[in-house]
């Protein structure tokens, strides 16, 4: 345990974390250098392709120092996004320090800074690194002030280096041996470990990736869950190197993994205690909580034929996305669906990614919503996860949504946009803390629901790129929320209905009834579209009928051509979703997500 | 007896090729390459004529390319062949496409005599600009004098085809043409409408972005205006591009959109016999080689499924304006599937047409969502 240092690399996506991990693999002899040709850490395709650590892993590396011998390093990897802040703290709490990566081109953003505190708060010993140190427009010195000011740490601590060529990297690795310290723990205390995060394997199932606080985790031991007290065995446990390595035991300190036997990845939560059921612990290592989705939206199938196809894929994608819950729904609309949860948005677009890339599954996605709570007059609570289901609201009746706190880190120069555009998101100031002199920290309360559409997109763009932010949930507040119907040629049509702020319902009306217009083909009849509060109609508009579709010619020899192009439209016209008379086609939900693009 | 079938005859040479035009075509072809080119036809003829016993003719068809390009002498040799390798109806119809600029007075008479009884007329146009844009080989006083000869000959019926959609196009445009045409009172009129086809030259310049077609509002609204110019005149709109004085339908034309049989002579034409569709390949070198060896020249084909059949069947009634009728289809493929019948009283409300119950008429409006109506209800 003396010879063993568990630690997390925290840094903005870009800032090279990956890159460092893979340095680090290479200079232990964990991989060789042409093995890394891709970044180990991410292993699915999508995170490669975007470029973000979506599910966090774990690898151990031996390392053998020059003047104080072999050790065993275990980088415990941490998500990169918003959405995922409950399962960084967790990965945090399993380690004793943690690598701050600032990319020095760029300085430090606000998810950075967000994990750094989290770390911080954990007690982690932290090492502070500049990175990308070769590039022509590294300001090095700023950044070295600005991490100084940030941490306390002596300018000499901070390690400049170059993950791409290399440079600095060894003593990395020496730091991480002497700085951070070894783990502690009651070797003879009934075992806990802490789950920081599980996998799922289609052959073994559940696998939780967990950290030994105390005791000892023996193969075939008897084991429990702490937080819903199931009993399983450990048929298997082991080390993480690039595989699984099966061992004997696990004791204080160490990082690896377990087998449980369980089917379910939800039954393996992150957080979670594990300790033994013969002589468990009494207390559950602290901070577990249950992780709930935030964001809502129907998914449903193109064709109706692909329902049961659909099942089945939600079911497999739960199995290893304990974040994600689906259950199934009906839409007039639409037809035979699920309502889906999520942590974010993000989260909702990988898992849709996903469905459509590994499951080949055509879907419609509604508009997303967050979760809201209704009391009635007569005081029954409603919680209601899809705008269709809303009541229309009395004044006796009192809605609730969920509020977010923030941070938002910019560059001074674009303070003002962006005081803007938190107004215009019901965005609540409450405080603008200077990081340097040409950097600040602004914290806002934001209903959830004014950030989950295209709040991160705006933000980047007006302040060109450089804002970056971070949030966590805060609460549950009273709010004038309302649905808003849309109706093609006079009928409601439910997948399109929204909750929205009551000041804000003209506004949605104008640009949701003008954005279907752009999106709804000409067609055979025309459709009006509405938008509706109640039975109070506040925006319309409409698509004019086609007036032609015909090709001119169609003799002899055309006959089969044009067989093949109308073949060509039916496929198309399959593609649409058919509403009484009306034909949407499936990008209508997509674009509606975008409605704040003018 | 089986129905009588049609033959279509194509003549694959232009003196040059149009901008617009995608069918297969070579220019400036030798004399020599011309003239012996019917005899290759015949050739065809005797290679397929078994397969096609005990049918006889109910219409012939030059079309091209520009057949008034052959000396009639040669016509009447294929009219004559036809003759003797199947029975003709006997009032067989026997159209040549002919352009202005390819013939005179002697020539269409000669044709007349070689056994065509019908002319259909490539103006285009009777506007200078458009002509030129249109890149035809003729300008307006040719046409003219072309649709004079031909409207003054006995014996023929006279078709003249216009073609609308330019970006010169403009109402007054279009006053002023029908009014040079319509006292020549052609027995009927087709009207297209300019469409950019892959291959052709418009397509080309489409790509480096000139303005090839008017938008499809716009040709609408011309479209609208000709056909009400033509109701007046007495012509009757009978298919989505087809105007005629009663009696004076093409005939040929007709039989295609009835899914009729038929016979195609010549580098891609093609030919059908009810389930199955072949087509010669476009390329008249590979197709003298092949005949002059004996054999079939190269070509394609296939085979229809029900499903096929039954979706030609539906998008071919809705471009005629007879329409489609249940009580045909009930025939032909059994049950009329549920949701037709809602669909098309819909749509003859909306103005497209008119529907009884049992047959859905298109009207002008109607035909130009030919397309739309078919796939939507086809599904």
């Amino acid at each position: 345990m003396k010879r063993t240092r568990n630690f997390s690399i925290i840094a903005h996506i870009d800032h090279g974390k990956s890159t460092l991990a893979d340095r680090l693999l290479e200079l232990t002899g964990t991989i060789s250098a042409h093995q890394s040709h891709g970044q180990v850490l991410d292993d699915m395709d999508l995170e490669q392709e975007r470029g973000i650590t979506i599910k966090a892993h774990a690898v151990s590396m031996k390392y053998v120092d020059e003047e104080l011998g072999e050790f065993t390093l275990n980088l415990i990897d941490t998500p990169g996004h918003v959405d995922f802040t409950y399962e960084v703290s967790r990965s945090l709490a399993a380690c004793e320090g943690a690598l701050l990566i600032v990319d020095a081109t760029q300085g430090i953003q606000a998810q950075t800074l967000s994990n750094l505190y989290l770390a911080i708060e954990h007690d982690l010993q932290i090492i502070p690194i500049i990175n990308k140190i070769d590039l022509p427009s590294a300001q090095i010195e700023e950044t070295s002030a600005t991490l100084v000011d940030l941490i306390g740490c002596d300018p000499d601590e901070i390690i400049c280096i170059s993950a791409k060529m290399g440079d600095g990297v060894p003593e990395v690795l020496k730091a991480i041996v002497r700085m951070i310290d070894p783990p502690s723990g009651d070797p003879e205390a009934p075992l806990r470990a802490l789950i920081f995060d599980s996998i799922f394997d289609t052959y073994r199932g559940a696998v939780p990736y967990i950290r030994v606080f105390d005791g000892t985790l023996e193969q075939g031991m008897p084991i429990r869950f702490m937080s819903s007290n199931k009993g399983y065995m450990a048929e298997e446990v082991g080390h993480l190197s690039l595989k699984r390595v099966v061992t004997k035991s696990l004791s204080v300190g160490d990082v690896g993994y377990v087998i449980p036997g369980c089917k379910m990845i939800r039954e393996t939560r992150v957080g979670d205690t594990i300790t033994g059921s013969k002589d468990p612990a009494r207390e559950p290592l602290p901070g577990f909580k249950l992780i709930k989705p935030m964001v809502f939206a129907g998914l449903y199938p193109t064709n109706t034929e692909d329902y049961a196809d659909l099942r089945d894929s939600l079911e497999k994608l739960a199995l290893n996305d304990a974040a994600f819950t689906w259950e199934p729904e009906t839409s007039i609309a639409l037809g035979f669906g699920f309502r889906c949860g999520f942590l974010g948005m993000l989260h909702m677009e990988v898992v849709q990614e996903r469905l459509e890339r590994e499951y080949n599954l055509d879907l419609i996605t509604t508009l997303p919503n967050v979760e809201y709570r209704v009391t009635t007059e007569s005081g029954e609570v409603m919680k209601i996860d899809n705008p269709a289901k809303m009541p229309l609201i009395s004044r006796q009746m009192i809605v609730e949504e969920p509020f977010i706190k923030t941070e938002i880190m910019t560059p001074t120069d674009y303070i003002g946009p962006i005081m803007k555009l938190s107004l215009e998101r019901r965005g609540e100031y409450k405080t603008t803390e200077y990081l340097d002199g040409s950097r600040v920290n602004i914290k806002f309360d934001f209903p959830l629901t004014e950030v989950i559409y295209d709040f991160y997109d705006r933000l980047k763009s007006i302040s060109r790129g450089y804002a970056s932010f971070d949030y966590e949930f805060e609460g549950m507040r009273p709010s004038n929320m309302q649905r808003l119907d849309v109706l093609l040629n006079g009928e409601p049509v439910d997948a399109l209905s929204v909750i929205v702020h009551q000041d804000k319902a003209y506004e949605w009306g104008q640009r949701l009834t003008r954005k279907l217009k752009v999106v709804i083909p000409r067609q055979l009849f025309a459709v009006a579209i509405q938008a509706a509060v109640g039975s109070k109609v506040i925006a319309r508009t409409s698509v004019k009928a086609l007036r032609k579709n015909v090709t001119a010619k169609c003799y002899g020899g055309d006959i089969t051509r044009k067989r093949k192009l109308l073949e060509k439209q039916r496929e198309g016209k399959k593609r649409m979703k058919q509403i009484g008379t009306v034909e949407i086609p499936q990008e209508a939900f997509l674009a509606l997500l975008k409605v704040d693009e003018d | 007896m089986l129905d009588p079938i049609s033959l279509y005859v194509h003549v694959p040479f232009c003196q040059r090729r149009c901008p617009y035009c995608a069918f297969y075509s070579v220019e400036s072809a030798r004399e020599e390459e011309i003239t012996s080119y019917p005899r290759l036809l015949l050739k065809e003829l005797q290679l397929i004529k078994e397969s096609w016993r005990g049918s006889s003719i109910g219409t012939i068809y030059f079309g091209g390319g520009t057949p008034s390009i052959l000396p009639p002498s040669l016509v009447e040799s294929v009219i004559s062949a036809a003759k003797e390798a199947f029975q003709f109806e006997d009032d067989i119809e026997v159209t040549l496409e002919c352009n202005p600029g390819t013939v005179d007075a002697g020539k269409i008479e000669a044709f007349i005599s070689a056994g065509i009884n019908r002319l259909s007329i490539g103006i285009q146009a009777l506007n200078d600009d458009r002509l030129g844009f249109l890149g035809r080989i003729h300008d307006m006083n040719q046409a003219v004098e072309t649709l004079k000869i031909a409207t003054e000959a006995a014996g023929v019926d006279v078709s003249a085809d216009l073609m609308a959609g330019t970006p010169l196009d403009t109402r007054e445009s279009w006053y002023r043409e029908l009014e040079k045409l319509l006292p020549f009172r052609p027995d009927s009129l087709s009207f297209y409408s300019l469409t950019v086809e892959e291959g052709t030259d418009l397509a080309l310049r489409l790509e480096k972005n000139e303005k090839i077609c008017l938008g499809s509002d716009e040709v609408v609204d011309l479209m609208m205006y000709i056909g009400d110019r033509l109701a007046d005149a007495g012509y009757r709109h009978y298919e989505v591009s087809n105007w005629a004085l009663p009696g004076h339908e093409c005939r040929h034309n007709l039989h295609y959109w009835r899914r009729g049989r038929y016979i195609g002579l010549g580098p891609s034409a093609h030919s059908f016999d009810g389930k199955r569709r072949s087509w010669n390949k476009p390329d008249v070198t590979s197709y003298r080689e092949a005949l002059n060896n004996g054999n079939l020249p190269p070509s394609e084909y296939e085979v229809l499924s029900d499903a096929e059949v039954m979706s030609e069947w539906v998008y071919l009634a809705l471009r005629v304006a007879d329409g489609l009728d249940f009580g045909e289809y009930q025939e032909m493929f059994g049950e009329v599937p549920s949701s037709w019948k809602s669909l098309l009283e819909k749509t003859a409300a909306s103005g497209y047409g008119d529907f009884d119950g049992v047959r859905f008429k298109p009207n002008d409006r109607g035909l130009l969502l030919a397309d739309e109506i078919s796939a939507r209800i086809l599904g």
